[in-house]
């Protein structure tokens, strides 16, 4: 499936938010269940599946890739990646309050999302694209590791 | 016929009704659009809101039953949903007798953090009480709606919806006619009733007497006092009212200080499920336009001022706590019939739904936070040579191990041929709808074998059950409509002069004489048969004793009278 042709748009990292936002609305108006008759209902899913990863950097970035046949391997970490990380986890497991770790979460939320950054000038050239994005997808999977033990601490 | 929007609380339900582009509520108990959510059972009768509450008894009477919608529990053999419908029909027929209209189809309100097994139940009551239900809709979205329709305002929103049983926190976008939920959380047994427990236990504790040692009618009874304690509290300093305990009369005493200090946990609590809700949505608090805040709980100052002070935002609240809810639905409700294009409401699934894997983790699927309608599909596989059925679980919840998270269903797809390990293509799928309710699918690809599991919640009704129940439903709403609604116009009449009378001696000279008088003008019109003129008089009589109902139930939860029945639990009330 690709996300970029049910939005009609053309096939790039770098978009414009509010663009692919008023698309997404746009279409919903025509085949959301609640103003059709519910004969579009898949397509208004089908709607919500790409917009939920055409929003988000990173699923989009996977998506991006998928799309040009290329996947990401972990071996082009830095060992400075490796130790920044092994750090990370240390001083996460050490802490206790909660505060602390939302504290930690927010940092982290920032550190991927500077990784994430230079993605868009990378476009063509994917070689190094994947490289940075190896990076980035590293430290999002902590993240996510993180938000979601925040999430269900009770 | 009418399509209206009900918002089925825990503490007390609402009707509203869109006429003229214009959404309000409809008044359905005495007078009052607020019907408390609560059942008595009399006599073989079904009484509802405030009449059930002067009527209560811990051996007869349900407060709510919300908190058990899609559990298994029963009281006196009735499934929490078919007491749900009692107040649904309750609604509905005092409703209808406003809008002089018959009611067929509603959009209902359930709490966002409603699971799939709840919203079903919810579905459930609402056929038993023969309303189709065009959308479950989710309480804070319908309070955003109410709120951004009628105040035309764009931008991000948080809703902060505090009612009697359950807390809900959305943030949403505003633009153009676009009702866009970005996230969602909450609580399903944090409300009003946390609270009034707390107060009872408090002053409980201070007299000496320990909640433990209280059967369930003077628990009821002390949680009504509570109750009413911390409706009157408001910026009062301090309230008393007494509470009669083993024929000695005690004296609970409702502070500030008293009130801040047993709220605190409890507001801590929404709190932290409104930062989550913040992080999941990827904002900070100091970007939005503002905190709305409904519910019952909004009408202590402490709750607003608690929000405000976390968030530096802020509150507004100049959309009815008791109403919003309701007011959204019905919106929601007429823009549905009307097909109209210019609003839009985009919700999403409040908790993740995945299938649990090898070694108990589960397998996320649909993610919190997903926008709905969503589908998403899984492939699996065999994990030994010549398997040939794969069995599913399907959980509900947060949490990284399926025995933490809640039980939706288990099923098994069998009739794979056999293969060699890791052979067979087995693809799930799972799909929520707009109402929130899901549904998995689930084939093998090379051979086509398909099944489709329906997420049916475990409840106390088998299928035979509810068929049954269904057709009594549509038996009893078979009549012809004109001569319906007038037997029902006798009937509600009747029913309300007779609760009046019961209650005459507690009336003052003045209002005895008010409602004595308007029974009489509505006995007349209903015997020569002037139907027009009957609901006028009703509605007149509902809206005098409306005034002073609730003092006289309240003056009936303090007085020794009613201890005696509860006592001794299945003695008929005096």
């Amino acid at each position: 499936m690709n996300y970029y042709e049910v939005f009609g748009i053309p096939v790039s990292y770098r978009l414009d938010e509010r663009e692919v936002m008023q698309i997404y609305l746009d279409k919903q108006r025509e085949c959301h269940p609640d103003v059709d008759d519910g004969s579009l209902a898949a397509h208004s899913s089908l709607l919500n599946e790409a917009y939920s990863v055409l929003k988000d950097p990173v699923m989009r970035a996977e998506h991006f890739l998928t799309i040009n046949q290329m996947t990401i391997a972990e071996s082009s970490l830095s060992t400075n990646d490796l130790m920044e990380m092994l750090d990370a986890r240390e001083r996460y497991e050490k802490m206790s309050l909660t505060k602390e770790k939302r504290d930690f979460l927010r940092q982290l939320q920032e550190r991927v999302s500077t990784l994430l950054e230079p993605l868009c000038d990378l476009e063509n050239n994917l070689q190094e694209f994947c490289r940075e994005f190896a990076r980035a997808r590293f430290f999002w999977a902590f993240l996510d590791k993180v938000s979601s033990d925040v999430y269900c601490r009770d | 016929m009418s399509t209206v929007g009900i918002d089925l609380g825990t503490t007390a339900s609402v009707v509203a009704f869109v006429q003229h582009g214009v959404p309000r509520s409809i008044p359905t108990d005495v007078g009052k659009v607020t019907t408390p959510s609560v059942v008595t059972y009399e006599n073989g009768e079904t009484i509802v809101g405030r009449e059930a509450i002067y009527r209560m008894n811990p051996a007869r009477s349900i407060f709510s039953v919300k908190r058990f919608m899609g559990s298994n529990v029963k009281f006196f053999d009735k499934t929490p949903e078919e007491i749900s419908a009692e107040i649904l029909s309750y609604i509905k027929t005092s409703a209808e007798l406003q809008l002089r209209n018959p009611i067929d189809s509603a959009v209902i309100t359930v709490p966002a953090h409603f699971s799939d097994a709840q919203r079903t139940a919810t579905k459930r009551a609402a056929s038993i009480a023969n309303i189709k239900v065009l959308r479950l809709i989710n309480e804070p979205t319908a309070a955003a709606i109410a709120f951004g329709l009628d105040k035309k305002k764009e931008g991000i929103y948080a809703i902060y919806d505090l009612g009697g049983g359950t807390f809900d926190f959305s943030i949403l976008r505003l633009m153009s006619g676009v009702f866009q939920v970005i996230a969602t959380g909450g609580d399903n047994s944090l409300g009003g009733d946390d609270l009034d427990s707390s107060i009872l236990e408090y002053n409980l504790k201070k007299l000496g007497l320990d909640v433990g040692e209280l059967n369930d009618g003077e628990q009821m009874l002390g949680r009504l006092v509570a109750k009413s304690l911390k409706e009157k509290l408001g910026n009062h300093g301090e309230v008393r009212k007494n509470y009669i305990y083993h024929n000695k009369s005690y004296e609970f005493i409702l502070s500030q200080k008293i009130m801040e200090d047993v709220a605190q946990v409890y507001l801590n609590r929404t709190l932290e499920i409104a930062d989550r809700v913040f992080s999941d949505a990827a904002i900070d608090p100091r970007e939005i336009d503002g905190i709305v805040a409904v519910g019952g709980m909004i009408k202590m100052p402490l709750v607003k001022t608690s929000v405000k002070n976390r968030y530096q935002v802020e509150i507004l609240d100049d959309i009815s706590a008791d109403e919003a809810v309701a007011l959204g639905a019905a919106i929601h409700a007429d823009s549905l019939t009307s097909k109209s294009r210019s609003m839009l409401l985009l919700d999403v699934a409040p908790l993740t739904l995945g299938i649990e894997t090898f070694g108990g983790n589960v397998d996320k699927i649909i993610h919190r936070n997903s926008a709905i309608p969503i589908a998403q599909r899984r492939e699996y596989t065999t994990y030994q040579d010549k398997q040939i059925g794969i069995k599913f679980h399907i959980v509900q919840g947060e949490r990284p191990l399926a025995r933490d998270c809640r039980s939706l269903a288990k099923f098994e797809l069998n009739g794979i041929p056999p293969m060699s390990a890791g052979m067979a293509r087995v693809v799930v799928e799972f799909s929520v709808d707009v109402n929130g309710i899901l549904s998995v699918k689930a084939h093998e690809k090379s051979t086509g074998i398909s099944q489709t599991v329906l997420v049916e919640p475990s409840s106390g009704l088998s299928e035979d059950d509810m068929r049954a129940i269904l057709e009594s439903a549509a038996k009893n709403h078979n009549h012809d409509e004109i001569e319906a609604k007038n037997v029902r116009l006798r009937v509600e009449s009747e029913r309300i002069m007779r609760f009046l009378e019961s209650i005459l001696s507690e009336m003052s000279q003045l209002q005895k004489n008010a409602v004595l008088g308007e029974m009489q003008n509505l006995r007349q019109s209903i015997d020569s048969e002037n139907y027009a003129e009957a609901v006028e008089y009703k509605n007149k009589l509902e809206a005098i004793s409306g005034q002073f109902l609730d003092e006289i139930i309240s003056r009936r939860l303090s007085r020794e009278m009613i201890i005696a029945p509860l006592s001794a639990a299945d003695t008929k009330s005096s």
